[in-house]
This record gives C-alpha cells, sequence and structure tokens, in this order.
C-alpha cells in the first residue's frame, strides 16, 4: 500500500532559495552582458557622490 | 568586445593572463586547492552526513569566490568585470552563511536547525536578490584599471550582514562553551568554531582593506584564512573524528604541503618570493603541528586501544568458557531433575525448579547478547554474503514478535511499499538486527502501537520502525550505538538491557554498508530507528 509522502517544506525552501539567487545572476548577466547596461566612468570627477548616486537612482 | 582602456593582454579561461602578478596566482590557488581537497574527502566519505555536505559547500563557494575574482584581476572585458563584481556577492553571502550554518549544527550536537531558523537567515539575501542585477550594486567601471568597478550600498550591507554572522558565531561559540556539560563536544565545537572565525575575519579585514584603499596587494592576505581553516577542520577530523572521515586527512594535508612548496617554483620575481616563503613557512608550520600532533595522538590512541582489545579478548574468554559453560550445566540439572531423570518431583518443589530453569535460561540469553554485541564491536563476527530477499527476513522478524506486543496490548502494524527487496546481505545477521529493534521497540513502548514499514527505491532499501514509546533524550542520541550505552532510564523499562543491542544492530547495517539512524522529538514522544541498505 503506497503512501502519500507529507511535503518537504526544507527541500521546497531549499529549491526558492537557491532558485532565486540563481535567477538573479541569470538576470545581471543578461542585463550587463548580454545588453551591456551599465555606465562606464572616463574620469574620476564623474563618478557621483553617494548623495548625488542615491538621487539619480531614484529617479531612474 | 570592447576592452578595459588599459594596456592589457587577453584572458585564457578568463582567468590566465600576464595581467595578473605571480602572487596573485600563488594566493588564490594555494587556498583553493587545499579547500576543495578537503571539501571533497569530506563529502565523499559521508554525503548523507549534514556536517560533510555545508562543509562542501563552502569549499565549493570558496573555489567560485576564488575563480570570479581572478576573472576581476585578469579580464580586459568590461562586460565580464563588472557581472563577476556583481556575481560574487551572493557567493561571498553564501560562504559566510554556510560558515554560520556549521558551527550553528556543531554547537547543535550535528542536528539540524529549525526550519524557522533557516527562513530567518534566507531574510538577509532578500535585498541582494532584489538588488543585485541594478546600479545599487555595482555602480559602474571605474575611470582607473587598478579600481576595476565601484561599489554601491548592497556591497557595504554585504559587508555588514557578514560582520553580523562572525559576531553571531562568536556567540554561539560563547554559548557553547558555558552550556555544554559534555567537554569532547565542547572542544570539538570551539575547535571548528575557532577555524571558522579567523577564516572569516581575514575575509572581512581584507575587504576592509579594500575599502580604505591600503595597497589593495594586501587583500590577498585574507584568501589565508581558508588554509587555516583547513588546518582547524583537520585537527577537529584527527582528533575528534568529526565529518566520520578516518586518517585519510593526513593524506590532503600532506597534498596540500606539496602544492604549496611546488608553487615556489613558478615564482620569477625575487621581490615577490620573500613574501610568498614567508607565507608558505606559516602555512607548513600549522599544518606540520597539526600532523605531529594527530599522528602522535593516533600512535597513543592505537597502543591504548590494543591493551583494551587484549583485555576485552580476555574477558569474552571467561564470559564465554566459564559463565556461559557453568551456566548451561545448571541448566542441564534443572532440566534433568524436572524431566524426572532422577525420579519423580514432588508437586510442590515443580513451580520452584520451573523458575530456576527460566532464570537460568535468561540469564544465558543475557551472556549471549553481550557477548554478539561485543564481537560486533570488535569486528568479530562473521557474514555469509548472498542473494536475499530482505522483505522475507522483516516479515519473519515481525511475526516472530507479534505475540509478545500483542501480551503488552500493543497495536502492532507492519506496511510494505511495493518494489524488489532482493539485496546482498546475511540473512540470519539482518534477521537478528532487526529482532533487536522490534523487541527494543515492544521493551520500551507501554502504551499505543508500534508502526513498521519497509520501501525500496532504485538504490537502496529503507526498513523504518517507529514507537509510541518513551522516546530519546538528546543524551540518549549521542550514546545510543555506542559500546555499553543505553537510554538514561533504560533499566528502568528493561532490566535485561545489556548496551550491546544496538551496538550489534548498527554493526550489522554497516557491515552491508548501510546505516542505522535514531529518531525522536525527546522523551515521552516516542522513537523512530531508520536502516538504510543499499542494493
Amino acid at each position: 500500500m503506497k503512501k502519500n509522502k507529507p511535503i518537504n517544506y526544507t527541500f521546497l525552501f531549499f529549491v526558492f532559495f537557491f532558485g532565486s539567487i540563481i535567477s538573479s545572476v541569470i538576470l545581471t548577466y543578461y542585463k550587463v552582458v548580454v545588453l551591456k547596461d551599465f555606465v562606464t566612468y572616463k574620469t574620476e570627477e564623474e563618478i557621483p557622490s553617494p548623495g548625488e548616486f542615491y538621487k539619480k537612482f531614484l529617479s531612474r | 568586445m570592447e576592452n578595459l582602456s588599459c594596456d592589457w593582454g587577453s584572458a585564457f579561461f578568463l582567468i590566465f593572463s600576464s595581467n595578473v602578478p605571480e602572487f596573485i596566482y600563488y594566493s588564490h590557488f594555494l587556498p583553493l586547492v587545499s579547500s576543495l581537497i578537503l571539501g571533497f574527502v569530506v563529502f565523499i566519505n559521508n554525503p548523507r552526513g549534514l556536517t560533510n555536505r555545508i562543509l562542501f559547500f563552502i569549499t565549493l563557494m570558496f573555489a567560485c569566490w576564488t575563480y570570479f575574482d581572478l576573472v576581476l584581476w585578469a579580464s580586459p572585458s568590461p562586460e565580464y568585470v563588472i557581472f563577476f563584481w556583481a556575481s560574487i556577492v551572493p557567493v561571498e553571502m553564501l560562504m559566510y552563511t554556510a560558515s554560520f550554518y556549521l558551527v550553528s549544527v556543531f554547537a547543535n550536537n550535528q542536528n539540524d536547525i529549525s526550519f524557522k531558523e533557516k527562513v530567518f537567515i534566507a531574510c538577509a539575501f532578500v535585498p541582494i536578490v532584489l538588488l543585485m542585477h541594478t546600479p545599487l550594486n555595482v555602480q559602474g567601471l571605474a575611470p582607473s584599471c587598478d579600481q576595476g568597478a565601484i561599489e554601491g550600498p548592497l556591497i557595504q550591507y554585504m559587508y555588514a550582514v557578514e560582520v553580523v554572522f562572525i559576531v553571531a558565531i562568536l556567540y554561539i561559540l560563547f554559548r557553547s562553551f558555558k552550556n555544554s556539560i559534555d567537554r569532547t563536544q565542547r572542544a570539538q565545537v570551539l575547535g571548528i568554531g575557532l577555524g571558522t572565525v579567523i577564516f572569516l575575519t581575514a575575509f572581512t579585514l581584507g575587504n576592509v582593506i579594500l575599502i580604505f584603499s591600503i595597497n589593495p596587494a594586501y587583500e590577498q592576505y585574507k584568501l589565508f584564512g581558508m588554509p587555516v581553516f583547513v588546518a582547524f577542520v583537520a585537527y577537529s577530523i584527527l582528533r575528534f573524528k568529526s565529518f566520520n572521515v578516518k586518517l585519510i586527512t593526513a593524506q590532503v594535508l600532506s597534498v596540500t604541503l606539496s602544492v604549496l612548496i611546488l608553487s615556489l617554483v613558478f615564482i620569477e620575481n625575487l621581490n615577490v618570493i620573500h613574501i610568498v616563503t614567508g607565507i608558505t613557512f606559516c602555512v607548513v608550520s600549522i599544518l606540520g603541528y597539526v600532523l605531529v600532533r594527530g599522528v602522535k595522538k593516533e600512535i597513543a590512541l592505537r597502543e591504548s586501544l590494543e591493551l583494551s582489545n587484549t583485555n576485552q579478548t580476555n574477558l569474552i574468554y571467561v564470559m564465554n568458557h566459564q559463565i556461559k559453560g557453568r551456566l548451561g550445566n545448571i541448566k542441564n540439572v534443572f532440566a534433568e531433575i524436572l524431566g524426572g531423570d532422577y525420579g519423580a518431583v514432588p508437586q510442590d518443589a515443580r513451580p520452584l525448579l520451573q523458575k530456576g530453569l527460566d532464570e537460568i535460561e535468561t540469564g544465558i540469553g543475557y551472556v549471549q547478547n553481550i557477548l554478539k554485541g561485543a564481537s560486533a564491536a570488535n569486528s568479530g563476527l562473521q557474514y555469509k554474503m548472498e542473494s536475499i530477499d530482505f522483505s522475507e527476513v522483516v516479515t519473519d522478524a515481525v511475526s516472530s514478535l507479534r505475540a509478545k506486543a500483542l501480551s503488552k496490548g500493543l497495536n502492532l502494524h507492519y506496511t510494505t511499499v511495493p518494489g524488489i527487496y532482493t539485496i546482498q546481505g546475511d540473512k540470519v545477521q539482518l534477521g537478528e538486527a532487526l529482532h533487536n529493534l522490534i523487541d527494543n521497540s515492544i521493551n520500551y513502548t507501554l502504551e499505543g502501537s508500534i508502526d513498521i514499514s519497509i520501501e525500496s527505491t532504485k538504490k537502496e532499501v529503507v526498513f523504518k520502525i517507529k514507537d509510541t514509546g518513551i522516546g530519546l533524550s538528546e543524551k540518549d542520541k549521542s550514546s545510543l550505538f555506542k559500546t555499553g550505552g543505553r537510554g538514561e532510564e533504560s533499566l528502568s523499562y528493561n532490566v535485561n538491557s545489556t548496551g550491546y543491542g544496538l551496538v550489534f544492530v548498527k554493526s550489522v547495517a554497516e557491515a552491508h554498508k548501510g546505516s542505522v539512524l535514531a529518531l525522536s522529538e525527546g522523551r515521552g514522544h516516542g522513537s523512530t530507528f531508520i536502516i538504510h541498505l543499499p542494493r
């Protein structure tokens, strides 16, 4: 007689946990390597201060 | 593909390039090789062990981190610099998390932490998963070739979480040191914990050096925390038999030392060789000390074991030939009197004589159990391996004890999941082992039920017995399968407990290249024993 196995929540948790990390890595690869969507600073002056950076990031 | 505006050549496999100073390869490959060898040895020795899996995962993440970092040093491609810079964040976080998990499990007497604790720890990854691909992780490519990329606030967040993990590990060590009664367990947790703290602190200090832009070459020292971690784990394996690895660790250390010395051949720059030789000296000294100490202890242990074996053999001889022989003679006397060999026995004396005979038989069974357990502990049992139907062995064992269970008012359920149960094994010894487990469940269950089930997969057959008995405390579980070990309240429920029954069961399971596991949620919550046997 075959018994129904209980749901293994720990296994589901690990699948979800590593799945979301791997998805983020793939998304980053697509954005950076495929779309080349990143900023290249030519000079030191171009690099924004933390305040400017946040302002710029939030206005995106 | 557009290259960095630097005078850099291309990189083979993304990491081999003339852009990279020689000592960078040294600082990366040495810890990488030593950690991967240890990780694989520990994992292959016991792939099912939780701590073995976690240690293997740490070494894998460390290998990933080292590879990613080498790409950042070698690759002239801006895309790869940004991508690997961003991806190193979850890898580094996983390394810290797994290290924390390892220490927690060791502090928890090698039991897993709760599901809630796992979810709580995983919450630290939420910002990383959500923001990894955004400029909050890596702002962009720096104008200077040496600088690589400009880090965003997410990386600062990671550094902060890393510090929290280190503090949490220190807290666990402190708590374990304060609360643990068992000195061996305390020393084991301290050994693994301190190794982990040194490894992680060296790593975090390396990151701090990078933040304050002190010479970036010093950042490389952070990787040498890994060989120190390897040394602590190796010591723990030698001293406490952690991770269930035997002396193969000495071989791992020898290979690591050889790699260390061989790597010096590839250093051509004389200025660098001083630094490299200094580091090699430190690592060789630590690993050498661990090795010598481990070998010394092994020799002392072997000598004491030989003495103990001789004593035990003498004891078994005395028990077998003197006590068991004498008991057998007395049994014959009682049996002959009761059988009427010396004339009719008065009716008044018969119950007393019968009681004497029963007591002698119980005594002989008791001695036999001890002898069997002692033989199993000394690997003295002989096995006749052949193709057998495991389900038949279980059915026989259940049938022989069903009446005993019913007489105690217990419900004995036996379920077989349809499948193929053919294994290579010794029918008699396996039958004895299963008989022992079922008999134990009946003896330690006052009311309720005993559920026995077997199932078969492609790789193994699994026997499971679950009861509603007195259950097991954490202390019981740690001593259950050791010679003479028994539950704290064992004798209150089973006066005939020898403390050798489960040693015999474990020995039989291991002789079949299988394992036996005891589970219980504590006293009064019943217990479950599971035997895995490979097909």
